[in-house]
C-alpha cells in the first residue's frame, strides 16, 4: 500500500511540474532573469497576442504582459516584460510587425529617430513608449486585391470603349490635327508681313508717343516752374479780390433794381395824372380846356401826350434804352 | 412493404428506447456512486490502489503511444512544410497538437482499452459470480465501495498521465527535428513558443479529466449490468470500451466547440 502511494504521488507530481515548468518555459519566465516592465500607446495591435516576443535588434529580451484599450478607447496600452539588464535607446518605440506570413506577431523596440517615417502613437506621458503597428497581411493583400480589381475593371471598360470604330474615329481625328496644324502654320506665315507692318506702326507710334511725353514733360516743368515761382498765388489771390468786387457789384445791382421799381411808380402816378388833364381838356373844363380852346395848340397837344405815352410804354418795355449800368 | 417499413421503424423506436434505458441506468449507477462520497470509510482506503492500477500502470503504454506520435508528427510536419513554409512551424504543430488533441484524445482511447476493459471485465465477473449480490447482502454500498474509488482514481489519473504523454510526445517530437530533421533546438523551441498559450494545458487537462470520468464510470456500468457468464463478460468488456472510444470522440467535439 505505501509502494502504491509513493508511486501515484511521483506520476501526480510530475506531471503537475511539467506541465507548469513546460508552461513557463514556453512562456519565456525565467528564474535566472530579472525582468522590468514597460509600457506603449499603439493606435492597434494588430494580431499581437499576449505572451509575444519583445526584440531588441532581433534579439529577444521579454515577452508582451498585457494588452488593454484605454478607457477612452483612443489607444491601446501594452506592457512588456523585459530583461532588466537591457538597455533601451533614448529615443525608444515599440514597433509591431508581423514575424512571419503565418500570423505571429511580435513587437520589437527600435529606435524612433531611425524610423522618421512611421507615424507613431503620441502618449501624453512621458513614461510611456510611443508604438506604432504595422498593416498585416491581410490588409495589405486585402488593399492590393482592391487595387486589381479596379484595374480590371478599367481594364474591362476601356476595351469596351476601345472598339475598331473608336480606333478609326482617333485615327481621323489625329489626321485632322494634322491639317489644322499645316493650315495654322500656312497662316502664320502669311501674317507675317502684316505683323512686320503693324510692328512698324508700332515703332513710329512709340516715337509719337516719346516725343509727346517729352512735350509733357517740359510742359509739366513749366507748370512746376510757375508753381514755384508764385504766379499761382498771385492769380488766386485777384480772383479773391475779383470775387469780391462781383459781391459788392451784385448788391448795387439789386439796390438799382429797388430804385427803377420806386421811378415806375412814380411814371404810373404820372401817367394816372396825365390821363385826368387830357379827359379835362376833352370836356373843355379848367384852364388849360379853355387855353386849348384852340385847335391847333389842341392838336399839338395831343401830338405830345401821344408822345409821351409812347415814350412811358418802351421805358416800361426796355428800362436799359434809358438807364446804363456800368461796373468799371 | 409497409409491413417491413412497420417493423424498422418498431426496431428504431426499440433501440431509442434501450439507448434510453442504458442512459438512466447509467445516471442511476452515478447518482449511487455520489451518494456513496459519504460513505469514506469504504472508498478511502481503495483509492491510491485503483491510482496504481488505473493511473500508474499505464503510464508506460501512454508514454509509448504519446511518443510515436510525436516522431511521427514531427516527420509527417517536415515532408508537409515544403517551400515558403517555414521549418520552425515543425515545432509549432508537434507542441499544440500534442498539448490540445492527441495527447489527451490518444491517451484516453489507449486507456479506454486497457482500463475501461479491465473494470468492466472485473466487475462483470463480480457479478456473474454473484460477488456484489454478496456486498448487497452484507450492506455494503457496491457503488461506493467498488465504483467510486476506480471513478475517482480515472478523473484524478488521467490528467496526470496525460501530461506525461504529451510532455514526451514534444520531447520525443523535438528529438526527431534535431537528429532526422536537420533542425537546431532554438528552431523547434521558437516554433513550439510561438503558439502556445497557457490555456493549452488547461485544456487539455478539462478534456482528458472527463475521459477519466467517462471511461472508468462506463467500465463500472457495464460490468454491474453484465449477465450470462464469461460470455457476457466478454461483451460488457467489449462494450465499455466501445462506449468509452464513442463517448471520448463526442467529448472530444463538444469541447472543442465549447471552450476553443
Amino acid at each position: 500500500m505505501r509502494r502504491n502511494e509513493v508511486w501515484v504521488g511521483v506520476v501526480i507530481l510530475l506531471s503537475v511540474v511539467v506541465a507548469v515548468v513546460g508552461s513557463f518555459w514556453l512562456r519565456g519566465y525565467r528564474l535566472t532573469r530579472g525582468t522590468t516592465t514597460v509600457e506603449a500607446l499603439f493606435s492597434g495591435v494588430g494580431q499581437l497576442p499576449d505572451g509575444a516576443s519583445v526584440k531588441l535588434r532581433g534579439v529577444t529580451i521579454g515577452r508582451v504582459n498585457g494588452i488593454a484599450v484605454e478607457p477612452d478607447g483612443t489607444a491601446v496600452r501594452v506592457g512588456l516584460a523585459i530583461n532588466a539588464d537591457v538597455q533601451l535607446p533614448a529615443d525608444a518605440a515599440v514597433l509591431i510587425a508581423p514575424e512571419s506570413m503565418f500570423g505571429d506577431w511580435g513587437a520589437e523596440i527600435v529606435s524612433r529617430s531611425a524610423n522618421p517615417r512611421l507615424d507613431f502613437f503620441e502618449p501624453s506621458d512621458p513614461g510611456v513608449l510611443p508604438g506604432f503597428s504595422i498593416p498585416d497581411l491581410s490588409r495589405l493583400t486585402a488593399t492590393a486585391d482592391e487595387i486589381a480589381d479596379n484595374l480590371a475593371t478599367i481594364t474591362d471598360r476601356v476595351e469596351v470603349a476601345f472598339t475598331q470604330e473608336t480606333a478609326e474615329n482617333l485615327r481621323l481625328v489625329i489626321e485632322n490635327v494634322g491639317r489644322v496644324s499645316e493650315q495654322v502654320a500656312e497662316l502664320a506665315d502669311a501674317q507675317i508681313g502684316a505683323v512686320e507692318e503693324l510692328v512698324d506702326n508700332v515703332r513710329t507710334s512709340t516715337r509719337e508717343v516719346e516725343a509727346a511725353a517729352a512735350l509733357a514733360t517740359r510742359t509739366l516743368g513749366e507748370v512746376e516752374r510757375l508753381l514755384s515761382g508764385g504766379v499761382v498765388d498771385s492769380i488766386v489771390g485777384d480772383t479773391r479780390v475779383t470775387a469780391a468786387e462781383f459781391r459788392r457789384l451784385a448788391t448795387d445791382l439789386r439796390e438799382t433794381t429797388t430804385g427803377l421799381s420806386t421811378t415806375l411808380q412814380y411814371a404810373d402816378s404820372t401817367l394816372v395824372r396825365f390821363e385826368r388833364i387830357g379827359r379835362e381838356l376833352e370836356t373843355g373844363e379848367g384852364t388849360l380846356a379853355h387855353l386849348l380852346a384852340d385847335s391847333t395848340v389842341a392838336v399839338q397837344t395831343q401830338s405830345v401826350l401821344t408822345q409821351l405815352t409812347l415814350l412811358l410804354e418802351d421805358f416800361r418795355e426796355n428800362p436799359g434804352r434809358y438807364v446804363r449800368l456800368s461796373i468799371f | 412493404m409497409a409491413g417491413k417499413t412497420l417493423d424498422f421503424v418498431g426496431a428504431t423506436g426499440r433501440a431509442a428506447l434501450r439507448f434510453a434505458a442504458t442512459v438512466g441506468e447509467w445516471g442511476v449507477l452515478m447518482q449511487d456512486t455520489i451518494r456513496g462520497l459519504r460513505a469514506v470509510r469504504i472508498w478511502g482506503g481503495l483509492v491510491f490502489e485503483q491510482m496504481m492500477r488505473i493511473g500508474v500502470a499505464s503510464v508506460p503504454i501512454a508514454l509509448f503511444i504519446a511518443a510515436f506520435t510525436g516522431i511521427v508528427l514531427a516527420l509527417q510536419a517536415s515532408y508537409t512544410f515544403t517551400g515558403a513554409v517555414p521549418v520552425y512551424l515543425v515545432g509549432s504543430l508537434v507542441g499544440k497538437t500534442m498539448i490540445i488533441e492527441l495527447g489527451p484524445v490518444l491517451t484516453g482511447l489507449a486507456l479506454a482499452g486497457r482500463v475501461g476493459a479491465s473494470i468492466a471485465a472485473e466487475l462483470g465477473t463480480m457479478r456473474v459470480t454473484e460477488q456484489i449480490d454478496a456486498l448487497e447482502t452484507m450492506a455494503y454500498d457496491p457503488a461506493a465501495y467498488l465504483v467510486l474509488p476506480r471513478v475517482l482514481a480515472g478523473a484524478v489519473m488521467f490528467p496526470a498521465v496525460t501530461l506525461l504523454a504529451s510532455s514526451l510526445g514534444i520531447v520525443a517530437g523535438w528529438l526527431t527535428a534535431i537528429q532526422l530533421l536537420e533542425m537546431s533546438t532554438p528552431e523547434f523551441v521558437r516554433g513550439l513558443e510561438t503558439f502556445f498559450v497557457p490555456f493549452d494545458v488547461v485544456f487539455s487537462v478539462i478534456k482528458s479529466f472527463s475521459f477519466g470520468l467517462t471511461v472508468t464510470s462506463l467500465g463500472c456500468f457495464f460490468g454491474f449490468r453484465t449477465r450470462g457468464g464469461a460470455a457476457g463478460v466478454g461483451r460488457a468488456a467489449t462494450s465499455a470500451v466501445v462506449a468509452s472510444s464513442m463517448v471520448i470522440l463526442v467529448f472530444d467535439a463538444f469541447w472543442a466547440a465549447v471552450l476553443l
